[in-house]
């Protein structure tokens, strides 16, 4: 502790500053109503701002929003809250001849606060899925840390239809919506079909990814969402068995989800499927309900393979590893009898079990009639160049198709491996005159992960050893710890394997999950606190390492972890520099 | 405004924020100086300070009419 460092007229020019500005973009509350601030005075000495009463503050339209609800998304509203209290413990506002002591904040004007958001106005719902009529035995809500599951906020009409209004596709700008953690229905929210329809009023563009657990799915709300085509689903199916469905999902009618995949089909609308593949599953549930699904032709079935964390279950519920072979082994063994891909999420997982460790870029999935489809590419060829340009590992590949897909590029010659013979493909696409049959529909060009209908994942970029080499090299660092996961370890290993690595010696550390627990085994997980404790084990054990590599993928793109917590903090915990590698998140 | 006109171009939501986190734990005695670090504190949760193309990592700071005392940003007593 420190005093008598500064005066508080020194401060007074600056805060002056800091208030104007503050005032730029802000309206000060108290009550519920603005207050209209033209001066300060100091404050009186003595205790400073105190906790507020927060119920229902006051009487304004609007609910009243924790900053904190914002963080990930949008941090600087918590940087006002801090720095507006920061200001009140030293000073009063003044209006007009009276002081005035908010309680509050609201935004002067919400084009200040737009933010990249991408082209999908699809990401403009999500802060309308706040109610869930279902509770899946596996819901990861249960089981999420305190700090992250914050209480519901349920938005109102005026609310969403705002964030629709400000939407911008053209600018790829939103405005930002709450954190969440949570991911419930939005097709329960009352009045999504008209929410739906002002979106599609603002833009042709697909409205992608509506995760679903497909309650509201009967005819008549089929008919009308396909009124607002082209609208791409997730439906959570998890069982096509009713009886193993009711009892999974806790749902009294599993008849109108399981009807809904035929519908989806009778209006052409393009979904995907996904299936937690829960441990209490009944043998052979998971292959019946993919070959139900199957029927339907969705454009993809994603199997999730669970993991819980210490607070769903104090008792390890399975062991991940026995689970996840399990599973991998029964989709190897039946994936080849169904048209429809079906993909083991997260996918880097089926190549770790099945040994197949190395940077080849083997597609994981075509979509039926798609132009990959149709020039014969399936599941499992490896792409060894196209349009004669070799392929070095997935990353690249992804890249390398995103631009033939800008360029509108119409033909692509491809040299494929098959059983270890090389093919060549070639793949024909005009946009105009293409014969599109479902579930290939024009908008499906858009789905995640699919390049003309194929489904490539990303993965570890070899080039991202010989970053972290030159970083390194750059600081003089000898010792490097990188701390990585479990399933990106082996690649990391193969790729520094295949460098020189000008004398640098790379210890690969996977730190535990402790704020987690439980058997979640996926690295994007991984907490600031995480890597502060492997680093100082790391150092009590084996000495203080010149460097640290630490992945991006944990961070939000405010640089935040799950707990709020900067990454910065972990250089100032640690003492040892840091550098931070790209990495992609394992479930996107 | 018509009962329509209402209908067709709503007002927007209105953003509204609490100020009602806890005071967190003050690192400077000086109430004057603590002010200054939690506004900074604050700031530097949400900027990156370059020094040309170089990023900084500040961790204190001092006025500048006293280079004797430093003081610490933040509060990382938990970690």
């Amino acid at each position: 502790m420190a005093h008598g460092i500064i005066s508080r007229e020194d401060l007074r020019e600056p805060i002056s500053q800091t208030l104007k500005s503050l005032l730029d973009v802000i309206d000060f509350e108290a009550g519920g109503r603005v207050v209209p601030v033209d001066g300060f005075c100091w404050r009186s000495p003595g205790p400073g701002l105190g906790p507020q009463d927060t119920d229902g503050a006051g009487d304004g339209p609007d609910p009243c929003y924790p900053t904190h609800y914002f963080r990930n998304n949008e941090p600087r509203f918590e940087a006002i809250r801090d720095i507006v209290s920061a200001l009140l413990s030293q000073i009063v506002l003044v209006s007009g001849d009276r002081t005035v002591e908010p309680d509050g904040f609201r935004l002067k004007d919400l084009n200040h606060w737009l933010v990249p958001g991408g082209d999908d106005p699809g990401a403009v719902l999500n802060s309308i899925s706040w109610s869930c009529k279902i509770q899946c035995v596996f819901c990861y809500e249960r089981g999420n840390p305190p700090e992250m599951n914050f209480p519901r906020h349920k938005t109102s009409q005026r609310e969403i239809m705002t964030s629709v209004k400000y939407f911008d596709p053209e600018r790829r700008m939103r405005l930002p919506i709450p954190s969440r953690y949570d991911n419930n229905e939005i097709l329960t929210f009352p009045g999504v079909l008209d929410v739906i329809g002002a979106l599609r009023e603002k833009t042709a563009a697909p409205i992608l990814n509506i995760s679903t657990n497909a309650t509201m799915l009967d005819e008549d709300f089929v008919r009308r969402l396909a009124g607002y085509r082209p609208v791409m689903l997730g439906i959570s199916l998890n069982s096509a068995d009713p009886r193993v469905r009711a009892s999974i999902m806790k749902e009294k009618h599993p008849e109108i989800p399981l009807q809904s995949l035929p519908l989806l089909k009778k209006y052409e609308m393009p979904y995907a499927v996904s299936i937690v593949a829960w441990h209490t599953l009944p043998p052979g549930d998971l292959e019946n309900t993919v070959a139900y699904a199957d029927r339907f032709d969705p454009l993809q079935i994603r199997v999730c393979l669970p993991g819980h964390t210490r607070r769903f279950s104090s008792e390890k519920l399975f062991e991940v590893e026995d689970l996840w072979n399990g599973l991998i082994d029964a989709i190897a063994s039946f994936r080849h009898k169904y048209d429809t891909p079906v993909i083991p999420m997260p996918y880097t997982y089926e190549a770790f079990r099945q040994n197949r460790i190395s940077f080849a870029s083997d597609v994981g999935g075509v979509i039926k009639h798609s132009p990959a489809w149709k020039a014969g590419i399936r599941t499992g060829d490896e792409i060894m160049s196209v349009n004669r340009t070799p392929i070095r590992c997935r990353r690249y590949l992804r890249s390398l198709m995103d631009r033939l897909m800008k360029e509108n590029n119409k033909i692509l010659w491809m040299n494929i491996r098959r059983h270890g013979k090389e093919e060549d493909k070639i793949i024909r696409f005009d946009r105009e005159t293409f014969d599109y049959r479902y579930p290939y529909m024009p908008e499906t060009r858009h789905f995640e992960m699919s390049y003309y209908g194929m489904i490539l994942f990303d993965g570890f970029d070899p080039a991202d050893a010989v970053k972290m080499r030159d970083a390194a090299l750059a600081l003089g660092a000898r010792k490097v710890l990188v701390l990585t996961s479990w399933m990106i370890r082996p690649y990391l290993a193969l790729a520094l394997n295949h460098i020189d690595t000008g004398g640098v010696r790379f210890d690969p550390v996977i730190p535990e999950n402790t704020y987690m627990g439980g058997n979640i085994a996926v690295g994007d997980l991984l907490t600031v606190k995480d890597f502060i404790h492997a680093i100082r084990e790391y150092v009590r054990t084996r000495g203080k390492p010149d460097l640290a590599v630490v992945p991006s993928s944990p961070f939000s793109p405010w640089m935040r972890d799950l707990r709020n917590d900067h990454y910065s903090k972990i250089e100032r915990a640690t003492g040892v520099p840091l550098y931070l590698i790209d990495t992609p998140k394992l479930w996107s | 405004m018509a009962m329509d006109e209402k209908r067709k171009h709503p007002k927007d939501f209105i953003y509204r924020f609490r100020l009602d986190e806890e005071p967190g734990r003050a690192l400077i005695e000086d109430a004057p100086a603590e002010m200054v670090r939690k506004q900074l504190e604050a700031l530097l949760k949400v900027v990156v300070l370059t020094e040309g193309n170089r990023e900084l990592k500040p961790d204190r700071f001092r006025f500048m009419n006293n280079p004797e005392k430093i003081f610490p940003i933040f509060d990382d007593a938990d970690e």
